[in-house]
């Protein structure tokens, strides 16, 4: 259309365009922002804005936990770990862990726990574990996603529940931010995995001769424990049983050497599936464990020294360089 | 001969005949010399050059020596010991026997006191050893740091305007986090850019590279010489104040091109070359456009061309009259281009360039990019008001009545500061509506309609100053002032408001409590 106009159409079309954008854009000006200014300036706080069945981070209750394991036992990935003992005629759980950087908000758990309980503030009853609208888990270290409702050295009684009633729980997410609070601040996990990774004055303390030494000597023990509950690895039978040997040290390599946070960094799916390959000797490279650093590379060393016979001494040499020579 | 016919229609319509000029036309300061001087010029040539002359300022009671320097131009001289002289005077020259007075219905300014700064440094210059004049520059440069030490603080504030101004027309809040509603978000970038390093690169001509933003920066600062923020609140008042200012803007060019091609980097250069082809080619509409209003006012200082124009806007240059007020536009939207401003900011265009020209740069170096660019803002609406919207005028003040009371003069100040607030706020405004030009498109705007469009307002303004008598003048004026004062403005708030009657959330509501939440 402008292609029609002569020289000062243009110029009578061009003053006018300008002049009615310049309109919008004061109309514009006027209005009032639309920004949700999250975090600290919202109307009202945004976890209470979500709504009640918002699938946010898990929370215990655990002056109403039975401790049936039942959320542990259903959860498909693993995320919850319940130690109990038993202390006098009384059950106790030393440990209550959820890992929520793994979980995936399915909610079985949820579904599994047979206590129901009834939040204030709710309109529709919850269970002794439950999902609350906390969401804000941000933070540098990984660690500090793992959630201890037990606190370490203050072991919880198992609650007995009362056939039919259904208990008064706190408000959903105070026990959680709570627990998050604490991760945060002083996670024992947290503090010994970056302990392992930092280099320098950390990796000498790992390496000290005397250290792995006694490290070595510890390891032996647990190794010789491992093989004598199997028939000898190095001779096998032809039977089954056999097939354990590398499993229990497979078993051995995970609790004591790996990181155990299943990252997958190793090139393996699972810490489980990397112990597996060193122990049936498909994998050679056992400095993988990027979350255990240089204190994983140096145990796994010394481990699978010491199953292939040698002493502690003569593994505790062989961990030192190889932990030395990936991580320095 | 019809066209010939018009102006002397206007001339019976208006019946008014053009005035008698008396033989004393003009008297004014000099201020590029030492001592303090005064110009006086005769309507015709009058003077004898060499015999002696004699100035006298009836009101003031005071007769100064002078000199003839040309048939029509006397120059008097104050002695630096004498006492300043200010007030409205006539004037008389005599030379010999002869004596010619200027009108006595028009008196003039007499301001022969030099401001303090000056003063002293004309005392300096004539006991310190050395040439005169690089004391008396010196001191000049002195008084430009002092008008030009808050312009971090005036470039920083602008930023935080514009990132408000550019949030809320979309929307959003802009900055509103550091200090008080984020008025000091230019604090915390400024000091981000100072701990940044300072990289210079390795391929990059490291003398040029390093003196490129010093460059930029400096001829933003020399235009604050020149600028008249109130009847005394100004460094120098040159009488060549237009041309200094045209050229040392022109240093900002100069850096960029520098900037672009020592850099050794092919978005720099690209940059740095659109820029020199977009300011080369605004430079001429610019200056003629500015050519308009000298010859309107006859000269060339910033100081005087405020004082042609009065309070009123009816009395501003920018609706004295047709040329004038299509010179306004074409001033402004050069200076845009030459400013480096959406929609002509190719050449730092983003999405092609990465930054252009001062990609290179970083931490401190790179600071001084943009603070140029945002004082450059400021300085393209501190020319335009003076220039066009009547700088610090008062209506009802006069010079005598500022004198009199020192607080108008700070009035006058505010005055000029909120013209050129709201010309900085047009600028933003229109950064956030246009959308960039694209290269043929900035050069057939500039080539093909404000080039001829600037000559033909240069030419028709000397007509105008030369044909048009006063009284007929003045209604044009007035009626330009009508039509695209009030009537255009009017238009333009109608619009506004039809745009916004349709949103149910504007601030104005909220003010008033009709809003929606």
């Amino acid at each position: 259309m402008s292609e029609r106009r002569g020289y000062f159409g243009k110029i009578a079309v061009a003053a006018r365009t300008v002049s009615e954008g310049l309109a919008v854009t004061l109309a514009q000006f006027f209005r009032r922002p639309t920004t949700v200014q999250y975090p600290d300036r919202t109307r009202v706080p945004v976890v209470d804005s979500l709504p009640e069945r918002y699938r946010g981070f898990l929370e215990v209750d655990m002056d109403i936990c039975t401790a049936c394991k039942a959320c542990e036992r259903d959860c498909p990935i693993n995320v919850i770990a319940i130690d109990v003992e038993k202390r006098g005629n009384e059950r106790v759980m030393t440990r209550f862990d959820i890992d929520m950087g793994k979980c995936m908000y399915c909610g079985i758990c949820v579904e599994s726990c047979p206590v129901p309980a009834q939040a204030s503030g709710d309109a529709e009853p919850t269970k002794c574990i439950r999902m609350t609208r906390e969401f804000e888990g941000a933070t540098s270290e990984f660690s500090s996603l793992t959630f201890r409702f037990v606190k370490p050295g203050d072991p919880v009684a198992a609650y007995r529940p009362t056939k039919g009633a259904v208990p008064a729980t706190p408000k959903r997410g105070l026990i959680a931010r709570e627990v998050r609070r604490r991760a945060q601040s002083g996670n024992p996990l947290a503090f010994r995995w970056s302990l392992a990774q930092q280099a320098g004055g950390a990796l000498a303390e790992l390496t000290r001769q005397d250290a792995v030494l006694a490290r070595a000597e510890e390891l032996a023990g647990k190794v010789s424990a491992a093989s004598a509950n199997a028939p000898n690895a190095s001779a096998p039978n032809a039977s089954a049983p056999s097939a354990n040997a590398p499993n229990d040290f497979a078993a051995l390599i995970v609790g004591e050497g790996l990181a155990k946070t299943d990252c997958g960094k190793c090139g393996w799916p699972t810490c489980r599936a990397y112990a597996d390959a060193i122990a049936a000797g498909r994998e050679r490279a056992l400095a993988r464990c990027e979350p255990g650093g240089a204190r994983s590379t140096r145990d796994v060393t010394l481990l699978v020294q010491l199953r292939k016979g040698a002493s502690p001494a003569e593994a505790a040499a062989q961990a030192i360089a190889t932990t030395l020579r990936h991580h320095r | 001969m019809k066209a010939r016919l018009w102006p002397l229609l206007l001339i019976v319509a208006a019946g008014c005949a053009a005035p008698e000029l008396a033989p004393i036309r003009d008297a004014r300061p000099t201020r590029l010399q030492r001592g303090e001087r005064m110009l006086v010029e005769a309507s015709a040539p009058l003077f004898d050059v060499g015999p002696p002359v004699t100035v006298t300022f009836d009101a003031l009671g005071v007769t100064l020596p002078a000199r003839a320097v040309a048939p029509d131009r006397v120059v008097a001289t104050l002695d630096e010991d004498s006492p300043p002289l200010a007030g409205a005077s006539t004037i008389t020259v005599a030379q010999g026997a002869h004596r010619w007075t200027s009108d006595a219905r028009t008196p003039f300014d007499v301001e022969l006191c030099a401001p303090a700064l000056q003063h002293l440094a004309n005392g300096w210059a004539a006991r310190l050893p050395g040439p005169a004049w690089l004391w008396w520059a010196l001191a000049l440069l002195m008084a430009a740091a002092i008008v030009a030490a808050p312009l971090p603080v005036v470039a920083g504030l602008i930023v935080v305007w514009e990132r408000k101004i550019s949030g809320y027309m979309g929307s959003r809040f802009g900055p509103n986090r550091v200090g008080p509603n984020g008025w000091l978000q230019w604090l915390a970038d400024g000091l981000k850019l100072l701990m940044k390093e300072d990289i210079v690169p390795s391929a990059a001509d490291p003398r040029l590279f390093r003196a490129a933003p010093y460059l930029a920066f400096l001829g933003l600062f020399l235009t604050f010489i020149v600028l008249p923020f109130s009847r005394y609140a100004i460094v120098a008042d040159l009488d060549v104040g237009l041309l200094f200012l045209l050229s040392v803007t022109s240093l900002v060019v100069v850096s960029i091109i520098i900037g672009g091609w020592s850099s050794n980097s092919k978005w720099a250069l690209l940059g740095g070359m659109r820029s020199a082809a977009q300011i080369v080619s605004y430079e001429l509409p610019a200056s003629v456009a500015l050519l308009t209003i000298a010859t309107l006012t006859g000269s060339l200082s910033t100081q005087r061309i405020v004082a042609a124009q009065g309070g009123w806007p009816w009395q501003w240059n920018l609706f004295h009259d047709p040329f004038t007020f299509v010179a306004f536009f074409i001033w402004f939207v050069s200076a845009l281009a030459e400013g480096n401003r959406t929609p002509f900011d190719l050449p730092e265009a983003e999405s092609e360039l990465v930054a252009g020209y001062n990609t290179e740069y970083s931490g401190f170096r790179f600071s001084l990019f943009p603070l140029v660019e945002w004082v450059n803002i400021a300085v393209i609406g501190a020319v335009g008001t003076l220039l066009f919207l009547g700088g610090w005028r008062l209506p009802f003040v006069d010079n005598a009545l500022i004198d009199a009371h020192p607080w108008l003069d700070a009035c006058g100040f505010v005055v000029f500061v909120a013209k050129d607030l709201a010309i900085v706020f047009v600028v933003i405004w229109i950064r956030w509506t246009l959308p960039r030009f694209r290269v043929d498109q900035m050069m057939s705007l500039c080539w093909k309609y404000f080039i001829p469009f600037s000559f033909v307002c240069f030419v028709g303004e000397l007509g105008w100053v030369w044909l048009m008598p006063p009284l007929a003048g003045r209604i044009v004026a007035g009626v330009l002032f009508a039509v695209f004062g009030v009537g255009f403005g009017g238009w333009f708030v109608a619009r506004v408001r039809d745009n916004a009657r349709r949103y149910h959330d504007l601030i104005l509501n909220d003010a008033l409590g009709r809003g929606d939440a």
